[in-house]
């Protein structure tokens, strides 16, 4: 989740291996996306909704994907009724609207049952029963056991939508043993910084689990206060450096 | 020591069997022939092909039948020459085409997203073109070349 501008689109189609990263290298499950063993088995991705053959049929659409990984027919018709397009299945897409060519879509990155499903912007000029139906739709993915990324810059639709959000979780600290404490900290997947007044600031971790580490350990801890940020304030914190376009409030005199 | 576990995913029942081989160009080109064969296009163009040639030869040979043989005639040339002048531009058109609309409708991005490997997905669309291009040549070419000497065997001007 970012602002406009940043890079949401970027990373998937790099992730897809659509765009090449300037440094650096994309993994999926440990391998390149173009070394996958069978790519739609493992990724369904839905970038752009309108990236299909306007005169081809939603039906052949997605046969013709699910040609190329060997995939079923059988399959093609089931996910044409999951998404519910099962009246114009035989229609050409090119008179789609955007809520239905989103709903092919989905239904083309759900065609190899993938654990990990990417939507880019899904909701984006949606209207609100669609909005409804895929947020319904991506937690039911998620509740079968797939990994669903979604990106979007709007955080309520954020916050409604996802079970678990990966915030970056803070927990001021004081304590005389910084030393070990910020040690047990590291090792244990977080980052402890020093902060004002002695204060220290574990990051990557929660205040419970830094207070169970330190309990673990026997270092004394005089103070232990979880830093509770709203999603908002979290959002705007990590994104605050990245902001290209920003509107100016007030008039420059 | 407690970490943030991330809760183990469940086992889930698998709606796709799991491929017994790896998927590459097998697959790659029926879906390139599911492709060429779902848009109307391919059938304008080829549909297209065929008249012109054929109604080539038939006017070249009707000509030839009404006023004469010039020098240097033949009667091969006056059926088939439709097909080699105009014909294969119209095969162009579609090679073209096969190609821009992936690019032009952004259906690429759609491809490579589920053919990540660029090789396979342009041998494919390159065989299949072929074939289908070779495929429907053949047998224009074999109509106009039979309704051409049909036409000038009346003055057995045809190949004999």
């Amino acid at each position: 989740m970012t602002r406009n501008g940043v890079g949401k689109t970027t990373t998937m189609r790099m992730i897809l291996g659509l765009d090449r990263p300037t440094a650096g290298s994309v993994t999926v499950n440990g391998k390149p996306f173009a070394e996958l063993y069978s790519a739609m088995r493992e990724v369904g991705a839905l970038l752009d909704a309108k990236a299909v053959h306007g005169g081809r049929s939603a039906y052949n659409h997605l046969l013709c994907l699910a040609q190329t990984n060997d995939i079923p027919r059988s399959r093609v018709d089931e996910v044409i009724g999951v998404v519910g397009l099962e009246d114009v299945a035989g229609k050409r897409s090119k008179g789609f609207s955007l809520g239905m060519s989103q709903r092919l879509g989905i239904a083309a990155a759900l065609l190899g049952d993938p654990d990990v499903l990417m939507f880019d912007e899904p909701v984006n000029g949606l209207d609100p029963e669609g909005i409804r139906w895929i947020r319904l739709l991506m937690r039911s993915l998620a509740a079968e056991g797939r990994t669903v990324f979604v990106s979007s810059h709007l955080m309520s639709e954020m916050e409604n939508t996802a079970d678990h959000l990966i915030v970056i979780g803070r927990g001021t600290v004081k304590t005389p043993d910084d030393q070990r404490l910020a040690a047990v900290v590291t090792a244990a997947g977080g980052r402890l910084e020093h902060g004002e007044a002695g204060e220290l600031t574990a990051r990557g971790l929660s205040a419970e689990q830094v207070g169970q580490l330190a309990l673990d350990h026997g270092i004394l801890l005089h103070y232990l206060a979880p830093a509770r940020v709203s999603l908002e304030e979290a959002f705007m914190e990590l994104t605050a450096d990245s902001v290209e376009y920003q509107a100016k409030t007030g008039v420059q005199k | 020591m407690t970490t943030a576990a991330i809760p183990a995913t469940p086992a889930r029942a698998r709606a796709v069997p799991p491929a017994s081989r790896r998927p590459g160009l097998p697959g790659a080109l029926r879906s390139e022939l599911t492709k060429i064969r779902s848009v109307r296009s391919t059938y304008w163009t080829l549909l297209a092909q065929a008249v012109v040639s054929i109604a080539w030869a038939v006017l070249d040979c009707a000509g030839t039948v009404s006023h004469g043989t010039g020098p240097g005639f033949s009667a091969t040339e006056a059926s088939l020459t439709g097909q080699v002048f105009l014909g294969e531009l119209i095969i162009v058109v579609l090679g073209a085409l096969v190609i821009t609309s992936e690019y032009s409708t952004g259906m690429i991005r759609t491809s490579l997203a589920v053919v990540p490997r660029r090789g396979v997905l342009f041998a494919a669309k390159a065989i299949v073109f072929a074939a289908v291009t070779l495929t429907i040549s053949l047998v224009t070419s074999f109509v106009a070349f039979f309704v051409g000497q049909a036409i000038l065997s009346g003055k057995h001007y045809n190949t004999s």
